[in-house]
């Protein structure tokens, strides 16, 4: 990484986010556009939820579940990675990779017959799912770091508790940082299917479209969805770019 | 695999650890957790049944006595002798656990109550994660044993044994497929074209875009950008955009809809599943032709190679496992992405996943999603073994 991002402003994801939330609420207008397309219609919007209540609901379902993704998975990368756990490392490399090779549509509906349908299960399975790769990717970055740099803290007279907070960690953070936007990214997207789970979210307007056989409805939470993705993404490539900073990434 | 650059080496004193969290974790669901699930009937409620009552005393002796042995033989002594107890009896340990929630399926279900389903219960799921941890460490060691790798043969011959013998026959989900076996090898055929078909698209496509992403370097990061925030955007969201506009093509154009185009079915998913082969395959395309070493192709032309046979000589082999990847990482996402696809009319194995969550019918959930899982992790495997076999190159 040779740019020196955290130059550039943050002015574009604020002003994204900005624009996604206007769009959402300004529904007069999603009416007057989908009315004109689709003239045959007697409905063409959802009715049975706001848009921004259903994008509030799929950006809580993302967000608790990328949090509690990242604590587990970087408390585990930790673990694996001190002396006393590296044992663990081959399991934990195969587990991830099998788990990693899973469907996410898999994953959602194998949530169903052990835990039954609705918010809490689609969030248990998106936060499963985006453990995998925090994980891998806390354990590539922290293994990453050369050994030499960590002879050096250990000559600095730095306890191990010390290097992994001030050395490895800091040094690993673009490495983790790239598997936590990964992880969201696709529950970005599990979620939206998660609405077939009754989980809600910007998936329900699709799904009720799809049963109702309603191109308009199926368009607007669509396109809902699709910029749900793109604005969050590029928000959290922004939080990457700011986190990996100036200094050299590798 | 093996992804990770130090530490996969075992310290001989750490290595029990990982085996003894893995032979508890045989031992320890056996008593806390259900063995297995039984209901009434295909819908009504779950109540779980534990591992002696559903086995008997003797085979929960029996595992646990390997789960025991797989301790002590496994965590001490010469490095050779623990991988192969290890590697050996967690295999044993596997078979034997699903061999037994097969049984005790049969056991419960034929006698007293015909219309019960039995299920693999968290118990026997745990039980076979712990034997999966067993057998992990010693993986890699272990397939350098001559003799080990006709024993793995055996157990894979010994797994397909168990499923096509009828013995897991009365496992609930097993009872769903009897009940429609027809339907499912066409969903599952159609599931299989429908990704593969996508994945080829994607890279006749993909590769020579990523060959001009090479040439041009503006024109390759505009591309690349360009396919990135494609791949951001939901697989059902893209399926629910291409909808009206499929539609619309349908109606405008009578004899593209004669042959199936249409707002929902198989155009727009086929459409959007290439769409998202397409950035993992670029990308890898990139990356494989500019990891070649230069002076490779110096030595090429010096030996007199025209440019195509450069490129399909030199170039093209070297780049190949890197390719691959990418065509492996589309199809993963396409297999999984396909299942989606059912939402939007366009069958598979989806079909019977939603149809599944539909009716509130588990069985018919995990008769469409255990297939997917297989079918990706089968390609995920293949397409490693392609690029093993290609070239000596980096796989990742």
């Amino acid at each position: 990484m040779t740019s020196h991002p955290r130059r550039e402003s943050i002015i574009l994801p604020v002003l994204l986010a900005t624009g996604y939330t206007a769009m959402l609420l300004a529904e007069p207008f999603w009416e007057k556009i989908l009315r004109m397309l689709f003239p045959s219609r007697a409905q063409v919007v959802y009715e049975r939820s706001s848009m921004i209540t259903l994008a509030w609901e799929h950006l809580v379902l993302v967000l608790v579940s990328s949090l509690l993704a990242t604590i587990l998975g970087v408390i585990i990368g930790i673990l694996i990675t001190r002396k006393s756990g590296r044992d663990f490392i081959p399991v934990v490399d195969d587990i991830t990779s099998i788990g990693q090779t899973f469907p996410p549509v898999a994953v959602l509906a194998l949530a169903v017959p052990s835990l039954g349908f609705g918010f809490q299960p689609a969030l248990f399975a998106l936060f499963i799912y985006g453990l995998m790769p925090v994980l891998r990717n806390t354990v590539t970055g922290l293994e990453s770091v050369s050994p030499d740099i960590l002879d050096a803290a250990a000559g600095m007279g730095m306890k191990p508790v010390q290097s992994l907070l001030k050395v490895e960690l800091p040094l690993a953070v673009p490495v983790i940082m790239g598997g936590i936007r990964t992880s969201a990214v696709i529950s970005v997207g599990t979620a939206t299917i998660g609405a077939t789970i009754g989980a809600g979210g910007l998936g329900a307007p699709i799904i009720s479209g799809l049963i109702s056989q309603n191109p308009a409805i199926v368009l607007q939470g669509a396109i809902s969805a699709a910029f749900f993705a793109v604005v969050l993404d590029s928000i959290l490539k922004k939080i990457e770019s700011m986190l990996s900073g100036p200094r050299d990434a590798l | 695999m093996g992804l990770f650059s130090r530490g996969t080496e075992i310290s001989p004193r750490g290595f029990d650890r990982v085996i003894t969290a893995g032979s508890l974790l045989v031992m320890a669901p056996l008593f806390l957790n259900p063995f297995v699930v039984v209901r009434e009937t295909r819908i009504s409620p779950p109540h779980g049944v534990g591992a002696v009552e559903a086995m008997g005393f003797f085979p929960v002796a029996v595992i646990l006595s390997l789960a025991v042995a797989a301790f002590f033989l496994a965590g001490k002594g010469p490095a050779r002798r623990r991988n192969i107890a290890s590697a050996t009896l967690s295999r044993i340990l596997f078979l034997a656990i699903l061999w037994q929630a097969g049984a005790s399926a049969t056991r419960i279900s034929v006698p007293a109550m015909p219309f019960a389903r039995v299920s693999i219960g968290s118990g026997a799921w745990l039980a076979l994660l712990g034997s999966f941890m067993i057998m992990s460490p010693c993986r890699r060691a272990a397939r350098e044993e001559k003799l080990f790798v006709f024993f793995c043969w055996g157990f894979y011959a010994a797994l397909a044994f168990l499923f096509f013998s009828g013995g897991m026959d009365n496992i609930s989900f097993l009872k769903e497929y009897h009940n429609r076996s027809g339907r499912f090898i066409q969903e599952l055929a159609r599931h299989i074209a429908l990704s593969s078909s996508a994945v080829s698209a994607g890279l006749l496509t993909g590769f020579p875009l990523g060959l001009v992403a090479l040439r041009n370097k503006r024109l390759g990061s505009a591309i690349i950008s360009l396919a990135n925030t494609l791949q951001t955007i939901p697989s059902l969201a893209l399926f629910g955009l291409l909808i009206a506009p499929l539609a619309w093509v349908a109606r405008s154009f009578p004899s593209l809809a004669s042959i199936g185009v249409g707002g929902i079915g198989w155009a727009p998913a086929f459409l959007a599943l290439t769409i998202y082969s397409l950035l993992p395959i670029i990308k890898n395309t990139v990356s494989g032709f500019s990891i070649i070493d230069p002076s490779i192709v110096d030595a090429g032309s010096g030996m007199g190679m025209s440019k195509k046979q450069l490129f399909l000589r030199v170039e093209l082999p070297l780049a190949m496992p890197v390719v691959l990847a990418g065509v492996r990482i589309s199809g993963v996402q396409a297999i999984g992405n396909t299942a989606v696809a059912a939402l939007i009319g366009a069958g598979g194995m989806g079909q019977f996943i939603f149809q599944g969550l539909g009716e509130a019918a588990p069985d018919l959930i995990l008769l469409g999603a255990i297939p997917t899982v297989m079918l990706a992790i089968t390609a995920d495997w293949g397409f490693r073994k392609l690029a093993e076999i290609l070239g000596p190159g980096e796989t990742r």
